[in-house]
């Protein structure tokens, strides 16, 4: 394999905002890697600072926040060869009229709601190609209906005359996906894009993304909470906690080699439906921590069934385990007691090895 | 949306039928007699003038009568503010004034809102937010005539540089201050709706999703923010109408405008009862006609709606 070509490099971002109530502390310190022609996903619960992250990259910036520090390094080549810059340093107006939409693109979590009810598909279609490209109306709307054929919409010269509402919601998310892809960015954000979609839609359009996303060689931050999703799609996965990278790997590490105690617990609350005997549903116990409060020491700790003394004092640093493999916790410490993932999950983990094993014997 | 509109007329039709169905009613139960003087009449001569206008025949039959008359133009003669004056050529250049008052202090009241509702959005909590919000929470609560008041006294009386009642001999610049003073309750509410809707369309998905495009933010606003916002804000259009109307008794009554508010009023008490069924009957009519031109508006703006009326 060739040289991979880094897109995207966050260091130590962090991202705070001001409420009623005192400072929140939505992303500690994040650091990520999303290389040209891979998919990364971004998997936590709610609150975990996954969504913030993304905005961050977009320049989506709310009022009360302010930021903590770090950067936000992303690379691209605007013809007069290639270029990185500080997402966090270039002004709002580079960010609009320069990145937006030509380099980096969106797709939106609720297709109902994240298309203009009074503008037909074509000219929202058009819009960004019109502003971008430099290209002619002709020209727009040919490779409008070329991008509609592309993410699976028949008919596409007469589906480019009507209105969002007229379309179904996973019509709608292809279409979204299509004005993603009209200007042919270099990172494309994808936050939440099946959670608003029935499940049988669900793996049409992750399918969809993902044929893509090889057909133009893109970049892909993919942030869910569900993950079997993140089994289908991403080549790396980030799991965050209360606004941090707990463990981050390749896929196939995280699902059959977890060394996080949150990882193990989000891995054994996926439901089982192929064991024998109908498991109870595995729960994390406990909240996530409140980001207004300072955190001292590991902030999975009060939920972590092994924690040691030292949870409660210090913050793991990231332990390297193998290549691209690393967990901030203590447990990977040399001098920490060996505690082994629970039965359960090392047998379901047994399970998903033999059943990979199978598919890529196919 | 040809089908839509004719079907709304026809419905319209009927409504004024009713209404004047109903006004007819209610007057014949008012008590008096539209006659003057009727004190010095005896009772005879009474009911000679009735007979003479017809108005000794029954309720139902006169109201037929009435409305096989409108249908050629005849809205029948006033009995005691103009005697025996056709009602049409007592009401005609009483309407064009007010038509011009109503159709000024609508558009002035729109615009100037719309525009002080979208300054106030897009510079939200700057002086002009503030600036609009006061604004907003006067012209809404302070009543059209506090504002005639106002008006008359300082921009009329005390720095003259408008006439103090409407003056014939310059009829534009006389309906200067009735329009103000009308418009203040439009610009208001206007003010306030655009504010708040425009705040909500920029919050919206779909917002988010068109700044992703990286479109500067003068075509964001163009093209997407305020056409949703007219969405919303036509919807209160159609009660600010109604607000126009009523509003406009009072105002023409201090500037002493001769148009139909004042005929209106001075019918009523009177039991002029021809005045009182033309003018309703003017009323009707433009409200039903403002009603209908909101809602091709409100078609034209919102596609959903006008394929849904297709359909």
């Amino acid at each position: 394999m060739s040289e991979k070509k880094q897109i995207l490099k966050i260091r130590d971002l962090s991202v705070s905002f001001h409420t009623a109530n005192g400072l929140v502390k939505a992303v500690r310190g994040l650091n990520m890697d999303v290389y040209r022609g891979e998919t990364v996903a971004v998997v936590g619960e709610s609150g975990s600072g996954k969504s913030v992250t993304v905005k961050e990259i977009m320049g989506i910036h709310a009022p009360n926040e302010s930021i903590g520090g770090g950067t936000i390094e992303f690379t691209y080549d605007d013809g007069g060869g290639e270029k990185t810059v500080d997402l966090l340093k270039i002004s709002p107006r580079t960010m609009q009229n320069h990145l937006k939409g030509k380099h980096i693109a969106m797709v939106f979590q609720d297709p109902m709601t994240s298309l203009d009810p009074t503008m037909t598909i074509g000219r929202q279609l058009m819009e960004g190609m019109l502003l971008h490209l430099h290209i002619g109306r002709e020209e727009a709307r040919k490779r409008a209906a070329e991008l509609l054929r592309m993410v699976g919409i028949s008919d596409p010269e007469k589906r480019m005359k009507s209105y969002p509402h007229q379309l179904s919601g996973g019509m709608r998310q292809r279409v979204v996906i299509a004005i993603a892809l009209s200007c042919d960015p270099d990172l494309l954000i994808c936050d939440e894009p099946t959670t608003a979609l029935d499940v049988t839609i669900q793996a049409r359009i992750l399918q969809l993304i993902m044929d893509l996303q090889k057909q133009f060689n893109i970049a892909v931050v993919f942030i869910t909470h569900n993950l079997g999703v993140v089994a289908k799609v991403a080549d790396y996965v980030n799991v965050m906690y209360a606004g941090k990278i707990i463990e981050t790997g390749r896929t196939e590490d995280i699902f059959f080699d977890p060394r996080h105690p949150y990882t193990w617990g989000l891995l054994s609350s996926i439901p089982d439906v192929s064991g024998d005997k109908a498991d109870r549903l595995y729960n994390i116990k406990g909240n996530p921590p409140n980001l207004l409060n300072e955190i001292k020491g590991d902030a999975f700790a009060p939920r972590n069934p092994f924690a040691m003394e030292i949870d409660f004092q210090e913050e793991p640093p990231m332990f390297k385990i193998s290549g691209h493999h690393q967990a901030a916790t203590w447990l990977l410490d040399p001098r920490a007691p060996k505690v082994e993932m629970p039965d359960q999950l090392r047998r379901r983990i047994e399970a998903m090895k033999k059943e990979d094993a199978a598919h890529a014997g196919n | 949306m040809k089908k839509y509109v004719l079907k709304r007329m026809g419905i319209s039709l009927v409504t004024v039928f009713v209404i004047l169905f109903v006004l007819f009613m209610l007057l014949s139960l008012m008590p008096g007699s539209p006659f003057n003087n009727q004190e010095k009449l005896s009772p005879e001569q009474i009911q000679q003038m009735k007979a003479f206008y017809g108005l000794d025949k029954p309720v139902l039959e006169r109201f037929f009568r009435y409305i096989i008359n409108m249908f050629h133009g005849d809205f029948g003669v006033s009995y005691n503010i103009q005697v025996n004056m056709p009602i049409r050529d007592m009401v005609t250049s009483r309407l064009l004034i007010t038509l011009a008052i109503g159709l000024q202090a609508g558009v002035l009241g729109t615009l100037i809102g719309l525009i002080l509702g979208i300054v106030a959005a897009l510079y939200r909590r700057t002086v002009w937010d503030s600036l609009t919000t006061v604004i907003s929470v006067l012209g809404v609560s302070l009543p059209s005539f506090v504002f005639a008041l106002l008006l008359s006294y300082f921009l009329g009386f005390k720095y003259q540089l408008f006439p103090l009642l409407y003056n014939s001999s310059m009829p534009m610049v006389s309906t200067v201050l009735p329009t103000i003073a009308l418009s203040m309750f439009t610009v208001a509410s206007v003010a306030r709706y655009t504010r708040t809707e425009m705040i909500s369309v920029m919050d919206s998905d779909y917002y988010m999703l068109a700044e992703s495009k990286g479109l500067p933010k003068v075509k964001l606003i163009v093209n997407h923010v305020l056409r949703n916002t007219m969405i919303s804000v036509i919807t209160v259009l159609a009660p600010l109408l109604v607000n126009l109307m009523t509003g406009s008794l009072v105002v023409e009554k201090i500037f002493s405008v001769p148009g139909l508010g004042s005929l209106y009023i001075t019918a009523i008490q009177s039991n002029d009862y021809n005045v009182v069924l033309a003018i309703s009957f003017i009323y009707s009519v433009m409200f039903i006609i403002a009603m209908l031109l909101v809602d091709i508006l409100y078609g034209i703006i919102d596609p959903r709606i006008r394929l849904a009326k297709e359909e």
